[in-house]
């Protein structure tokens, strides 16, 4: 009979696409705001 | 900024579809393992994320090697961006590593040689960002960061190799068989998802390092100005 | 001379050179000498070590006070010639940079050797366990020799940050990690008198970092001092 371990395999999981997600978030952001820089630069 | 690549594009809408995709297929259509159950299934991302940041650091050595010969410091951007998403996927490997391992062995922490080894060079590649933020002039963080990758993917091997060896002779009360975590006899609709699940990633890896690549050539044009 | 032998010529001259401002100075051994003792009687206390210590701990215990001190003296070794530019004296010098390296590892290793000499006896005594053998001695020449042709190149490496030295313990330990236990693991095989066949694997590890160590400055110390 195999263990019930569903609720560790969707932690496990979920664990994996948060840290996933906040990071391409991060990235999204950063780029965001290198964006912007750029834009202000250019204004000069 | 130059427009983003055509191809860039079409990577991101494609993992849109292909990371839910891969997720629904490891919950669903992946056969159980008999002993440890549903936990089982953390394998093949867990594994996945492993591969996608070894696969990183290969990666940013190259790219720091390529940096020396060239000195282009495209080379370089490449050689960070690597390392900071092989930073991200480690830490993916090591966090799944430890919920698989709370059921399983009842402990956090197993000090397993693969684990442990993920584990080091996350403190290895923390360092390189401490290194570069203490260095002034882009050439130089670009030097010596090259020089760093590179030592530090040389050094992996060794690490694993004696982590090995010490674990053999001084094993820990788990006993799973010789290999470890994957005792457990891989089914050929689990290899299927296994290799799903990698494809999958070194896909999300290319990806991310692209992206990334573009954020420091922005970051870069930004501060000649 | 030949180029053959002026190389050598020239990391005598970087090795004699250290260990006379050593001589003159005794500003680096003695400090490294003491600091690990301090640490040996902290980890007695904060282990609650007994007088009779296990042959794996006494090991992991000289190892660790000299993987510390030998860290003051490889920042201090590298500080020296940054402090009163002497680096770019050294650097004009008409020879390959890579001689520097091995002029100055070498020297950390004499040093750091020099220290684990003085340990030994003094683990021996404290511990009332005799350390001297032959085999240990080989096996703290292979481990040191290690980590110190390591810890010269990421000197070199630190030395140019904002923070100095500060960064060199960050960036050498995790690198250092498998010369760190395959060291402990020989020293723990010797003590508790294992035959030299089951110490193979960590003797041949030693070797391995040793090499790779030694090659990556060769190929790297140039690039890392480059103006």
């Amino acid at each position: 009979m195999p263990a019930n371990t569903t609720n560790e395999m969707l932690w496990g999981l979920i664990v994996i696409l948060v840290i996933l997600l906040i990071y391409t978030l991060s990235l999204y952001l950063r780029t965001l705001s290198a964006k912007s820089q750029q834009t202000k630069n250019q204004e000069k | 900024m130059t427009k983003q690549p055509k191809v860039l594009g079409i990577l991101d809408i494609l993992l849109l579809i292909l990371v839910p995709a891969s997720l629904v297929w490891i919950i669903f259509f992946t056969p159980m393992e008999a002993v440890m159950g549903n936990v089982q299934k953390v394998f093949y991302y867990h594994v996945a994320a492993a591969w996608a940041g070894m696969l990183c650091f290969i990666l940013a050595a190259l790219a720091g090697a390529a940096y020396l010969h060239a000195r282009r410091l495209q080379w370089d951007w490449l050689s960070l961006s690597a390392i900071e998403v092989g930073v991200v996927f480690s830490l993916c490997a090591i966090f799944s590593g430890m919920i698989w391992a709370r059921p399983i062995w009842n402990t956090w922490w197993v000090w397993d040689p693969r684990l442990t080894t993920t584990t080091i060079m996350v403190l290895i590649y923390l360092a390189y960002f401490i290194l570069r933020s203490g260095l002034t002039t882009p050439e130089v963080q670009a030097r010596l960061g090259s020089v760093y990758a590179i030592i530090g993917v040389l050094t992996v091997p060794l690490t694993f190799f004696s982590i090995r060896l010490f674990r053999t002779i001084h094993p820990v009360v788990i006993a799973t068989g010789s290999t470890g975590e994957s005792a457990f006899n891989m089914s050929p609709r689990m290899l299927v998802a296994l290799f799903i699940s990698l494809s999958v990633f070194t896909l999300l890896m290319a990806d991310l390092v692209w992206h990334r690549y573009r954020l420091a050539k922005l970051q870069s044009n930004n501060r000649k100005r | 001379m030949k180029p053959w032998t002026r190389y050598l010529y020239m990391i005598w001259l970087i090795v004699s050179k250290d260990i006379q401002v050593e001589w003159r100075g005794k500003q680096g051994v003695p400090v490294m000498l003491v600091f690990a003792l301090l640490i040996v009687f902290l980890f007695n206390f904060a282990l609650q070590l007994s007088p009779e210590l296990q042959a794996g701990l006494a090991a992991g215990l000289l190892w660790v006070s000299l993987m510390f001190a030998s860290t003051l003296g490889l920042n201090r070794s590298i500080s020296l010639e940054v402090e009163n530019k002497a680096l770019d004296g050294l650097l004009l010098a008409p020879m390959d940079r890579s001689a520097i390296f091995f002029g100055k590892s070498l020297s950390n290793l004499f040093f750091t050797f020099m220290v684990a000499l003085v340990l030994l006896p003094v683990f021996s005594l404290l511990y009332d366990q005799n350390m001297l053998h032959l085999n240990l001695l080989l096996v703290i020449f292979l481990g040191v020799s290690a980590f110190t042709s390591l810890g010269t190149l990421l000197a070199a490496l630190s030395i140019q940050t904002r923070t100095r030295d500060v960064l060199l313990p960050v960036l050498l330990y995790p690198l250092a990690l498998p010369i760190l236990i395959a060291s402990v693991e020989a020293s723990r095989g010797i003590l508790s008198g294992q035959s030299k066949f089951e110490l193979q694997s960590w003797l041949f590890l030693l070797l391995a970092g040793n090499f790779l160590f030694y090659a990556a400055g060769i190929l790297f110390y140039g690039t890392i001092l480059e103006e």
